[in-house]
């Protein structure tokens, strides 16, 4: 089995327009959940969290580094220094996992669990201090816990060996003999998991739980006075969310299995989930869907306009590798002063179906006529059935 | 031209009389101060966190350091400012690009964050642009040099030396104090710093007054870059410019500035000063009481963690003290105590 390829040339080089597409999906599918828990967070209970690259990395890096020493008991293999032998020990494990293939899938729903536990966790923590705070305080000390994660990370050498970093096990080693076969299986596992967390996010936004996180976002005040618990709802939101970006950081590092600090940096992970929630529409999925495809396919044209360019040896002026977050950072600014509702705007949800709605209002609509019109003696039996769903739908 | 890349000596005051912990613990709780002057001037008057006031700071760093190594001047403190005109310029485009079109429209606080995150990307894009260039220009000077871990942009500029002691310590001190005592001359003697104190308390009513709440908002935005690029341009003649520091600098600026309360430029300085200092004092004490119980190789990695001080402390002031402690009643903390009756 050999996965197909269609190239497309590009001055003196080729660009296969199918693993282009791949990569494209798969990061597609982490930044779709990471997104839609920002949505759930900001969008949905108006809780901005400013420190999303908290999370992401908790999840990540902590479930990576844990997978690794798991794999290390599993196998037997021990040394005084279990970061400096990464490369040997990696090795072992990955070879383990391309005869043990169930090896690897144990491995990858340890670190699943982990990795939402984690961040769970870390949102639990971080909800004591943060949650009873207006949106400006909860976003500096967020971005704050955000920025020194990433300097206790650096400095902490068991996580990731410091800046060394670290190789962990790839959980789908068992695909390398095919030729391209990985990124597919990758694609196939983050889609699951990313239509997973969409129907969740869904359900979650036109359940009464959701009017509630809107009633909570758009009036606090009147929430409390109908007996909501506004702070138990918001710090229940931020612990969901959390986990659901834990899970996310190891559904990224799934696909590259190589943790170091800067795997998970602010620009990427709380940046540009923000502005994938504010380019598509804050408080609607099917938004942030589309807000995510727009971000995904402007970001892989640029990489690839780069692959390019530095194939044909042309030099440019300036690094594009700066160029790319000031022209998200401009894209952003533009959305927000022309267009500040986003591509697909908030709209009502109807918690049940639209045609079951259609049905009632029909009906209702039919009893009325009936009532006005002078009533036949004999259909007195039907007009009781139909009554009370004139009091309903009505 | 001279190479400022050479790392010779982190917080080189170490000839002085005085306990190097202590002069660095003055300075760099000085240079807090002016950066927590910068945020709470702004938040004062568009009543946004502006998450890009670090990159204020590391514009008053690059404009001052580059244009002294480029016009090979006497000493840094000459070009300090430049710095400060750049830092001011860059936060009245900031404001005027901005928030200011976002703000008449009537977006939400969380919405005005996030353009200030956006702005805060943007200017890390342009501060690597700029160090790319200024390291293809003019060979090495701004450029990205690995140390320990750590990458540099710059290496720490000259010093004057005054009473035998690195002269930040008498400066930095000095200009916090000046601009205190400035800025209370400016607001509450000026007829200019009056119309902003009305236009901070209460924007319409200072509008009905006649008042141009909208010059008042340019000013006051020129004020906040302006001092945080003085803070930068003193930062690099302190120690050498770690990459990124505009995102290491903001976590004290935030500590700072909720210690102060957001509320009053006085409260800003004083939580700045206590945040710097305590994170420098603290720092050093923590690697000598490690360093004694476990060696020197175990007690010197405690100065990577340090970045944890002014979070702990931000966390425990919004426990105890969220609105800072310009807010606390300390008379009637001292009668709890025990202290006052």
């Amino acid at each position: 089995m050999a996965i197909p390829s269609l190239p497309v040339a590009c001055g003196n080089t080729q660009i296969d327009l199918i693993s282009v597409f791949i990569g494209a999906g798969i990061i597609f599918c982490v930044y779709l959940v990471v997104s839609l828990t920002v949505n759930l967070e900001f969008g949905f209970t108006g809780v901005p969290n400013f420190g999303k690259v908290l999370f992401v990395a908790a999840g990540g890096l902590i479930a990576g580094s844990l997978s690794y020493r798991l794999a290390l008991y599993a196998l037997n293999l021990s040394s005084s220094d279990v970061i400096g032998s990464q490369a040997l020990f990696s090795n072992d494990i990955n070879q383990y996992i391309l005869s043990h293939s169930y090896f690897g899938i144990e491995l990858f729903l340890f670190s699943l669990a982990v990795g939402a536990g984690v961040a769970a966790f870390v949102g639990y923590l971080a909800s004591f201090p943060a949650i009873r705070l207006r949106e400006d305080y909860l976003g500096m000390l967020l971005l704050a816990a955000g920025e020194f994660f990433r300097v206790f990370v650096t400095a902490y050498y068991p996580i990731t060996g410091g800046t060394q970093g670290l190789l962990i096990p790839d959980p789908v080693f068992w695909t390398v003999p095919t030729q391209g076969l990985r990124d597919v299986v990758v694609l196939v596992i983050l889609g699951v998991a990313a239509v997973g967390v969409y129907l969740y996010v869904e359900r979650v936004a036109r359940s009464p739980l959701g009017r509630m996180l809107r009633a909570v976002r758009d009036n606090e005040v009147s929430s409390e006075a109908i007996g909501k618990d506004t702070v138990g709802i918001r710090r229940n939101v931020l612990i969901i969310a959390s986990a659901l970006s834990g899970i996310a950081g190891v559904l990224f590092v799934l696909w590259s299995p190589a943790i170091s600090p800067t795997t998970f940096l602010r620009t990427e992970w709380t940046f540009y989930p923000f502005v994938i929630v504010i380019l598509g529409g804050a408080a609607n999925n099917l938004g942030v869907g589309v807000g995510t495809a727009a971000f995904v396919g402007i970001t892989t044209t640029i990489d690839q306009a780069r692959t390019c360019i530095l194939a044909n040896g042309i030099s440019l002026p300036v690094d594009i590798n700066a160029v790319e977050p000031i022209a998200i950072g401009v894209l952003l600014l533009v959305v927000l002063l022309w267009r500040p509702k986003g591509l697909v705007q908030e709209k009502p949800t109807f918690t049940i179906p639209k045609s079951r709605l259609q049905s009632i209002w029909e009906r209702a609509n039919k009893a009325l006529e009936q009532q006005k019109a002078p009533l036949p003696p004999q259909s007195t039996g039907e007009e009781d059935k139909t009554n009370p769903e004139t009091s309903d739908g009505g | 031209m001279r190479n400022y890349l050479t790392l010779h000596g982190f917080r080189a005051h170490k000839n002085g009389m005085i306990d190097p912990t202590i002069s660095n613990s003055i300075i760099y709780g000085s240079l807090v101060g002016l950066m927590c002057v910068g945020l709470t001037v702004t938040y004062l008057t568009t009543k946004v966190p502006n998450f890009a006031v670090g990159d204020f700071v590391v514009v008053g760093t690059y404009a001052s350091a580059a244009s002294f190594i480029l016009w090979d001047v006497q000493s840094p403190y000459l070009t300090i400012p430049i710095g400060v005109a750049f830092g001011g310029l860059s936060a009245v485009a900031m404001y005027l690009i901005v928030l200011r079109p976002l703000i008449r429209r009537g977006s939400s606080l969380v919405v005005l964050m996030i353009a200030t995150l956006a702005v805060d990307i943007i200017f890390t894009g342009i501060f690597e642009l700029f160090v790319d260039y200024m390291g293809s220009k003019y060979g090495r000077i701004l450029n990205n040099k690995g140390y320990g871990g750590q990458f540099y942009i710059l290496g720490q500029l000259p010093d004057l030396r005054i009473f035998g002691e690195s002269g930040l310590l008498f400066v930095a001190p000095v200009v916090l104090l000046a601009l205190a005592f400035g800025l209370y001359l400016l607001l509450t003697k000026s007829k200019f710093g009056v119309a902003m104190r009305a236009a901070i308390e209460n924007a319409n009513l200072a509008r009905t007054v006649g008042i141009n709440v909208d010059r008042v908002n340019l000013v006051s935005w020129f004020l906040a870059g302006g001092i945080a690029g003085l803070a930068g341009g003193l930062f690099a003649i302190w120690t050498a410019t770690p990459q990124g520091n505009s995102s290491l600098i903001i976590v004290d600026i935030f500590a700072g500035c909720v210690l102060g309360g957001l509320a009053s430029i006085y409260g800003a300085i004083i939580g700045g000063l206590i945040i710097g200092a305590g994170e420098t004092y603290l720092t050093s004490a923590l690697v000598k009481l490690v360093s004694s119980m476990y060696g020197p190789n175990v007690g010197a990695q405690v100065n990577d963690f340090q970045k944890g001080i002014p979070l702990v402390i931000m966390i425990i002031v919004l426990l105890v003290a969220p609105q800072g402690l310009m807010a606390v009643n300390w008379r009637k903390f001292a009668k709890r105590v025990g202290v006052l009756r």
